[in-house]
C-alpha cells in the first residue's frame, strides 16, 4: 500500500503498549498536543502487545474517532523490541519517533528533538537525565550498563534505555533490528556510520500500572553486550574477532609449553602440564576456525555494511540542500 | 463457525508412516463416519515408502468405491511432519484433521474435537479415559512434563495424532521430520493457540509399547531441538552462554583455587590432574560460548529476512 507522496505523513509516532488500558488514553492526548505544535503532518501508531486487558477496546475508541491513529494488534504478546520493529516497518513518514507507552517519557519533548535532527543528525536519542525510578533496582544498574555499553561499544550514550529517540525513516528501516536490540539502537546505527545526538528529556514516575522490568536483566544485558560487540566486530572482519580472541589460549599454552621445557630438564613428569597447553592449544585453533565459519556467514548472509554507510552519507547530502534552502 | 453443517470444509490428511499394517481398514471407518458428520470432507493419505502396500489396498479400495481420497506415495520415509506438510498442500478444506493411521481414539469421539475447536486454532485430542497400562501412561506423563518443564507450555497429550487445525496455521508453521507432535507449540510461538479436547482412548491401541532405546534417545533430541528452536531461535547466545558461562566459572573458580594453594600452602599444582580438569571445563566454556556467538552472527546476518511478530489487525491501515 503506497499513498501519493503528499498523503503521506512527515512523522510517525510509534509507542508499543502492553496492559496500559488506564494510559491509552491521556498518552493519546499527550501526544496528539505535541503533534499540534510540530510544522509536520503527524501519524500516531500504537502497537498492542498482545495485551490482556483492555487496551485495545481503548484503542478502538480512539482510533475510530482519528484516521491519524493507527493500531497494530499483535495476536500475542512478543516483547518490546517486535512491537517497535512492528511500528517502524508499518510507519510512513519521513521522521520515526519512538516512546514508551507507559507514559513515562513525555511526548512535549518531541517537538525539540526533531528540531535537534534537523541540525544534522540521524538520530537523536533521549536521556531522562532526572529520573523517576527506584534508585537500586533501576537507575544504579542503569547507570552500571550504560558506561558498559558505551565502552565495549564505543558509542558513549548516557541513556541507552530511553525509548523517547528519534531516526530518519530511511536509516531505521534498513537496519536490522530483533532480540531486545532497541537497547543497542544507537550501537547498530553507530555500523551505518550514523550521526548520534542526546538531549535532555523529561521523565515521569509511574502513574498506572507495575513496572515490567526486574534486576534479572543484568544477565540478558551482559549476554546482548557480548552480541553486539561479536556483531560489531564481524561487520569489520569476523577471522580478526575470533582471531583476537583466540590470542589468549595460545599465550597460555605457550607459557605452559616453557613450563614443560623446564620440567624435562629437571626430569619431572609432564604428564598433567602438557594435557593443559594441549586443551589450549585446541582452543586457539577452535577459535581460529569459528572464526573462519563466521566469515563464511558473513559472506552468505544478507547484511552488508557498507550499504548502510551509503545511507547515512545520502542523508547528509540531502541535508546540507536543505539548509542552503 | 460450525464445520459439520456445511459452511466450512473438512480435509482429513492421515500420515502412513508407522503402525499402519490396517491403514486400510481404518479409512473406510474414519470414511463413513466422518461423511456422516461432516458434509464437506476429502481425504488425503500420504503413503510412506515402508507402505507400499497399504497404497496397493487403498488404491484398490479407491477404485471399487468413489471415496473422495486423495493418494500421495512417497518415495522415502520424510517424517510425519513433512508428511503432513505435503497432504496440507493438496488440502482444500478451511480446517484439516490428522488422524493416526492407527486406532488411537474411537472413531465417534473425533465429534467431540470438531465441537470442541470453537475460536480456538488448534484443537488437540487427549485420549482420557485411557485404557492402556501403567507403562504406557508413565511414558506420556513424563514426556508431556519434561516438556512443560523445559518450555513452561501445559500439555497432558501432546503426543495425541488426533488434531483439528485451521487451514492458515499449518500453511504458517514450519516444521520438519519428527517435529508434528511439537504443532501446538510452533503454532502458539505463531501467535495461535490450542485446546485440548477429551477424546476416548480406543482399546485397540492399548497395548503395551516399548520402543528400542534409540526412539528414546531420538524423542529427546527431538524435544531439545523444539525448546532451542521455540525458545532461543532468536538468542542463540542466550542459551550456549549460560551453559558456557557456568562451565567456564567453575574453570576459573577452580583454577583460582589451585593457584591459592600453590602460592599460599605451596602445594605444587604440575602434578594434579584437578589442573586438567578445570582447564577443560575453563575450554568447554570458551567453546560454547563462542558457537553462541557464531549462531548470533547467523540470525544478525540474516534478520532482515525474519520477523519476529505476527499482526492480527491493523486498524486505520
Amino acid at each position: 500500500m503506497t499513498l501519493p507522496a503528499h498523503n503521506r505523513p512527515q512523522i510517525s509516532i510509534i509507542a508499543p503498549l502492553y496492559n496500559e488500558e488506564d494510559s491509552v488514553a491521556p498518552l493519546y492526548e499527550a501526544i496528539a498536543a505535541a503533534a499540534e505544535q510540530l510544522p509536520y503532518s503527524t501519524e500516531i501508531i500504537f502497537v498492542n502487545d498482545g495485551s490482556r486487558d483492555h487496551t485495545i477496546e481503548r484503542c478502538r475508541e480512539l482510533a475510530a474517532a482519528d484516521p491519524n491513529l493507527r493500531i497494530i494488534d499483535f495476536r500475542k504478546n512478543y516483547g518490546q523490541t517486535p512491537a517497535m520493529a512492528a511500528g517502524i516497518d508499518n510507519a510512513r513518514g519521513e521522521i520515526i519517533v519512538t516512546m514508551d507507552g507507559d507514559l513515562q517519557n513525555d511526548p512535549s519533548d518531541i517537538p525539540m528533538m526533531v528540531e535537534k535532527l534537523h541540525q544534522g543528525y540521524d538520530i537523536v536519542v533521549g536521556w531522562r537525565h532526572n529520573r523517576q525510578d527506584k534508585l537500586i533496582s533501576r537507575k544504579i544498574p542503569s547507570v552500571i550498563a550504560n558506561k558498559l555499553i558505551g565502552k565495549v561499544t564505543g558509542v558513549p550514550i548516557k541513556d541507552n534505555g530511553c525509548s523517547l529517540k528519534v531516526y530518519r525513516s530511511s536509516v531505521m528501516k534498513s537496519m536490522p533490528f530483533y532480540n531486545e536490540m532497541h537497547r543497542f539502537i544507537p550501537a547498530l546505527l553507530s555500523l551505518a556510520g550514523a550521526r548520534v545526538a542526546q538531549v535532555k528529556v523529561k521523565h515521569h514516575a509511574r502513574q498506572f500500572g507495575e513496572s515490567k522490568y526486574g534486576l534479572s536483566r543484568v544477565y540478558k544485558v551482559l549476554l546482548d553486550l557480548l552480541t553486539m560487540k561479536t556483531i560489531q566486530s564481524i561487520a569489520d572482519h569476523p577471522v580478526s574477532w575470533f582471531g583476537k580472541l583466540a590470542v589468549t589460549p595460545f599465550l597460555i599454552s605457550a607459557c605452559t609449553g616453557l613450563f614443560i621445557v623446564l620440567q624435562l630438564f629437571m626430569g619431572e613428569a609432564i604428564v598433567v602440564t602438557l594435557s593443559v597447553a594441549l586443551l589450549f592449544f585446541s582452543l586457539g585453533i577452535f577459535l581460529l576456525s569459528l572464526g573462519l565459519l563466521g566469515e563464511l556467514v558473513y559472506q552468505k548472509g544478507n547484511i552488508d555494511v557498507h550499504d548502510y554507510a551509503k545511507l547515512t552519507a545520502h542523508s547528509s547530502i540531502q541535508h546540507t540542500s536543505n539548509k542552503e534552502l | 463457525m460450525s464445520i459439520g453443517q456445511g459452511d466450512k470444509t473438512l480435509s482429513v490428511v492421515v500420515p502412513v508412516y508407522e503402525r499402519a499394517e490396517d491403514a486400510a481398514q481404518l479409512f473406510v471407518e474414519y470414511y463413513q463416519h466422518l461423511t456422516k458428520v461432516v458434509d464437506n470432507v476429502e481425504f488425503i493419505y500420504i503413503i510412506g515408502e515402508r507402505y507400499q502396500s497399504v497404497a496397493k489396498e487403498m488404491e484398490t479400495l479407491s477404485r471399487e468405491k468413489s471415496y473422495k481420497l486423495k493418494l500421495i506415495i512417497l518415495s522415502r520415509d520424510f517424517g510425519e511432519a513433512t508428511a503432513v506438510k505435503a497432504g496440507v498442500d493438496q488440502a482444500t478444506g478451511d480446517y484439516i484433521l490428522t488422524l493416526p493411521p492407527y486406532k488411537q481414539v474411537e472413531t465417534e469421539e473425533l465429534d467431540k474435537l470438531i465441537d470442541g475447536i470453537g475460536d480456538y486454532d488448534l484443537a488437540i485430542g487427549k485420549r482420557w479415559p485411557r485404557l492402556d497400562s501403567q507403562k504406557n501412561r508413565f511414558q506420556t506423563r513424563l514426556f508431556n512434563s519434561i516438556l512443560y518443564r523445559l518450555s513452561g507450555q501445559k500439555y497432558t497429550d501432546i503426543g495425541c495424532g488426533a488434531r483439528l487445525i485451521k487451514r492458515d496455521v499449518l500453511a504458517e508453521v514450519r516444521m520438519y521430520g519428527d517435529q508434528l507432535r511439537f504443532l501446538p507449540l510452533l503454532a502458539f510461538q505463531l501467535g495461535y493457540h490450542s485446546v485440548e479436547v477429551e477424546l476416548k482412548q480406543a482399546p485397540e491401541e492399548s497395548r503395551d509399547r516399548i520402543y528400542r532405546p534409540g526412539v528414546y534417545l531420538r524423542r529427546f533430541l527431538d524435544l531439545l531441538t523444539i525448546i532451542f528452536l521455540t525458545k532461543f531461535n532468536k538468542k542463540p547466545l542466550r542459551f550456549f552462554g549460560l551453559i558456557g558461562a557456568g562451565s567456564i566459572s567453575l574453570g576459573i573458580l577452580g583454577l583460582i583455587y589451585l593457584a591459592f594453594e600453590r602460592l599460599v600452602f605451596g602445594v605444587e599444582v604440575s602434578d594434579r590432574p584437578m589442573l586438567v580438569m578445570f582447564s577443560l571445563f575453563f575450554v568447554l566454556g570458551a567453546q560454547l560460548i563462542s558457537i553462541g556467538l557464531i549462531g548470533e552472527t547467523i540470525i544478525f546476518t540474516h534478520s532482515k529476512e525474519m520477523k519476529e511478530y505476527q499482526i492480527k489487525e491493523i486498524i486505520n491501515q
